[in-house]
Formats: C-alpha cells, sequence, structure tokens
C-alpha cells in the first residue's frame, strides 16, 4: 500500500433478492404477492419443491448467514 | 479483444466482504494488443501492438502489486496474449503470487507445446473462443482455418489435462447454428461454455448487421435455456457472461440459486481491466475514453483504485444514473441496469439496456419491441464506441405460415 491512498474503498452490496415459491422467478426479500406471478411469493410450489429449489434455498440462507457473520 | 469473465469457480465467487470492501477480486488483462486474427467484432480492434506496452518488469510489479489489493484471478487476454515473448514469464509470476491465471485465446497458432508450457506454469484454465461452426466462424474471425485451430487446442487441452473452456459471441447469425456449435464442443472436451452478446464496440459497430437486435432476446433466451439443459446432461455447463440477462424466467436456472443471481455490474468494485499500455479502468471492454483511470505506470494501483473517480462509478450506485426502461424497471436497484459496457457503447452513456430479457417480455405484453439503428460511427481506435438510437415499435403481427 502506498501513501496517498485515502480512506479504504467502500462498496454497496447488492440488494437481496429471493425465488418466488410459486413461479420460480426472483423478488425483493419480504415480498408476499409475487410481482410476476400475483401468487404467494412465500407458499411453497410442487414446481419449487421438484425443481430442487427447497433445498437449494436452504444451503442459500446458510451462506447468507456465514457470509453476514464474517463481513 | 477476447471474451471475458470465465466460469464461477470458488476463489472467484464474490463475498459479501468483498463486495463492502471493494477487493479487486477478477482483473482481465490486455497484455498485449498485437493479434494474429482480424475479428470483425473485435471491440479493441486488435492487430497491432500498441506504442508502449508494459515491459516484463513493469508487468511483474503490476501483479505484485494486484496480489497486495487481494486479487484473486487474472486472465490474460490480448490480442492474443501469447504473442508476448514473456507471457510464460507472466503466467508463472501470477501463478507464484499465488493468484490464479486463466487466458482467453483464439487458439490461431497456439502449439501443443506452448499450451503444455503454460500448464506447466502455473495456467490453471484456457478459454478458447468458437463463434459459429467453421463457414460463420472463419468469417466473423478473418482468417481461414482460425475455426481447426480452435478444435484443435480444445483437444490439446483434453490430452493434456488443462481444464479448457469455450467463449462463444452471439451474433445474429450464429443463432441457428447454437445447437451443433455445442454438439462440436462437447466432441471437443469442452466443459464449459460462455455465451456472451456481441457488444456495439469498435470492429462490430463497422459491421452492425451482425449485432443482435434486442427482440431477438425472446428467441436466444428460450434456446439458450434449452441448450443449457440439454448441455448439462452431457457434462457441460452452459454460463451467462455479464451481459445475459436479466431477471427473466431463466435467471434461476443459470444463475442461481447454486450461483446466485445477477448482482449488477462489478467493473471497479471487484473487477479490473488493464490495456497493455497499463491504463487501468473497471472492466476490460469499458470505452477508454470514458473509463480509463490513468496508467499503472505513472500511480501505484492502490492509489487510483482508491481515489479515481473512473474506477469508482459503481461503488454506491443506486438507481439515479439509471435511465430508459431501466429507470422503472422492478429490478432497479439490483440490476442498475445490467452490463455498463453493453449500455454505454450504445448510447455513450450507462444506465439503460435494451438487452434484457425482463424487459424485452415486459415490452411485449405491450405489444412493442425495440430495434438499434447506427447514427454515428466510430472512430478507428481501441475500444471506440459509435452511437446508436433506439426505436420503439409496434411488434410486427405474425403472418400466416411465418
Amino acid at each position: 500500500m502506498s501513501d496517498g491512498q485515502g480512506a479504504p474503498p467502500q462498496g454497496r452490496t447488492a440488494p437481496v433478492l429471493i425465488l418466488c415459491r410459486q413461479c420460480v422467478q426472483y423478488v425483493f426479500e419480504g415480498t408476499v404477492t409475487c410481482p410476476h406471478c400475483g401468487g404467494d411469493a412465500r407458499e411453497i410450489s410442487e414446481r419449487y419443491r421438484q425443481g430442487g429449489y427447497l433445498a437449494s434455498e436452504t444451503i442459500l440462507r446458510i451462506e447468507r448467514i456465514n457470509d453476514r457473520r464474517r463481513g | 479483444m477476447t471474451e471475458t469473465m470465465q466460469e464461477d469457480g470458488p476463489r472467484r465467487r464474490i463475498s459479501l466482504r468483498d463486495q463492502l470492501d471493494c477487493v479487486p477480486v477478477y482483473v482481465v488483462w490486455e497484455t498485449t494488443l498485437a493479434c494474429n486474427l482480424k475479428c470483425i467484432h473485435c471491440g479493441s480492434r486488435a492487430g497491432h501492438r500498441r506504442t508502449e506496452e508494459l515491459s516484463t518488469d513493469e508487468c511483474i510489479d503490476v501483479i505484485r502489486q494486484l496480489a497486495e489489493l487481494g486479487t484473486r484471478e487474472i486472465s490474460i487476454i490480448g490480442g492474443e496474449a501469447f504473442i508476448r515473448k514473456d507471457w510464460l514469464t507472466l503466467v508463472r509470476a501470477i501463478h507464484d503470487h499465488g493468484i490464479d491465471c486463466t487466458m482467453q485465446t483464439g487458439g490461431y497458432k497456439l502449439s501443443r507445446a506452448m499450451i503444455e508450457a503454460a500448464a506447466e506454469a502455473g495456467l490453471l484454465g484456457l478459454g478458447v473462443s468458437v463463434d459459429g461452426l467453421e463457414p460463420l466462424h472463419d468469417r466473423l474471425r478473418g482468417v481461414a482455418g482460425s475455426y481447426r485451430e480452435a478444435l484443435r487446442v480444445l483437444d490439446d487441452c483434453r490430452e493434456i489435462g488443462l481444464v479448457a473452456s469455450v467463449n462463444s459471441q452471439i451474433t445474429a447469425a450464429v443463432m441457428p447454428e447454437l445447437a451443433e456449435v455445442m454438439d462440436v464442443i462437447i466432441e471437443a472436451g469442452a466443459k464449459y461454455w460462455q455465451i456472451q452478446l456481441t457488444v456495439a464496440m469498435g470492429n462490430a459497430v463497422d459491421h452492425d448487421d451482425i449485432l443482435l437486435q434486442p427482440y431477438e432476446l425472446t428467441t436466444l433466451m428460450p434456446l439458450l435455456a434449452d441448450l443449457h439443459c440439454r448441455g448439462r446432461e452431457r457434462g457441460l455447463l452452459l454460463l451467462p457472461g455479464n451481459n445475459i440477462g436479466y431477471f427473466g424466467p431463466y435467471e434461476a436456472l443459470w444463475r442461481g440459486p447454486e450461483r446466485g443471481y445477477y448482482g449488477g455490474c462489478p467493473a471497479g468494485q471487484n473487477a479490473i481491466g488493464l490495456e497493455a499500455d497499463g491504463t487501468i479502468k473497471g472492466c476490460p471492454s469499458l470505452a477508454t475514453q470514458r473509463y480509463g483511470a490513468g496508467s499503472v505506470r505513472d500511480t501505484p494501483i492502490a492509489e487510483l483504485w482508491a481515489n479515481h473517480p473512473a474506477l469508482q462509478f459503481n461503488r454506491n450506485r443506486g438507481v439515479e444514473d439509471l435511465w430508459g426502461f431501466c429507470r422503472e424497471c422492478y429490478y432497479a436497484e439490483a440490476c442498475r441496469g445490467g452490463c455498463t459496457w453493453t449500455a454505454d457503447s450504445l448510447f455513450g452513456r450507462r444506465g439503460n439496456n435494451p438487452y434484457c430479457h425482463h424487459r424485452v417480455l415486459k415490452l411485449a405484453e405491450r405489444g412493442i419491441r425495440e430495434r438499434i439503428v447506427k447514427v454515428e460511427d466510430a472512430p478507428p481506435l481501441p475500444f471506440a464506441t459509435g452511437r446508436f438510437t433506439l426505436i420503439e415499435e409496434p411488434i410486427p403481427a405474425a403472418r400466416d405460415g411465418a
């Protein structure tokens, strides 16, 4: 590191998106009514379960928790 | 110019901490502008070396500085990186600094012995450009025989045991033959296939007939989704480049949840581009005139990285510089207009990107499509842009039997 750098750079993080459990399109975390399909984004659909998205979602949640802990 | 951004290995993955601290995780480095191909879509108009390319010692110092900043992968490109006489020295230096080294190449005249030497020096993976079947590829790359050479390089990599990926430019002409291209590259041993839309920059502005129209994403994206699924069954992972998006019905298929959704352009926040003369940018493909942040020859990289405005535009960016459709988009805050390079090259201004599947589908619901039309040529310089205008028009009614 050299002189003259100033403060260390700081960036923003991308907002958290999750998959709508009905249509499997991304929505912002906390969304209740999906803007894409109009369904309940929290209600687990057969497509969501069968597609393995529930398992992936769980892994992703754990990764986010670990990431925040490290951050 | 060779395509950038390879498969997402674990070290490439950008963490929350990387984003907050603006760690330049990934560097794409044009080590020379000299090239033995004459690609009609080349954004950097590669061919002859730049007048004052960095010396070997200067390059090694750049590698040292990047290692100090936390860079985890450097991808050397050109032009054609292996034309530099010291390219193996640079590969070894990158490796010796604990940084993953990959290389993007057209593969023309890259011999098996050279590939073996690169692997021995620490090259981790090689990305080879294949832009269509033989006639189209050779036409786009401007050299007869370049297609066969690219496939031969893939075959050599397989025999040597070096991870090989394929990069493909999506032009208007390649769509009908993409499925066959996939068959060919699987046969040749590729494990990763990165797709990227050809961007209106440099030579591609001169040959704007090769550019995909935004509305053609309605055909392209389902095709890519189908190829993604079929490729996976055969051991090939199709990966979307930074300008393939965004958030349409296939986002979860190829970006997540395992790989994560599109998190916005990483230029200048977690990515650096270097030109062979030492010019630093947030992304290797951005227009030098608007995004060049000075030279690493004159100023330490850490100082430029911390202070230069041309590297900082993404770091705390919200939606304020978005315009057009992107400004009002549901995903605006997450996407921020997608690939800066794609939008900025078209309009001379970032923040409104017509090459977006979500956008195309939303407009189609209203019976509208968008088309780009060139209104100004690009000057004969590397990374030069022209100017395009965006035409919004009703979707033509499908004719019977069409």
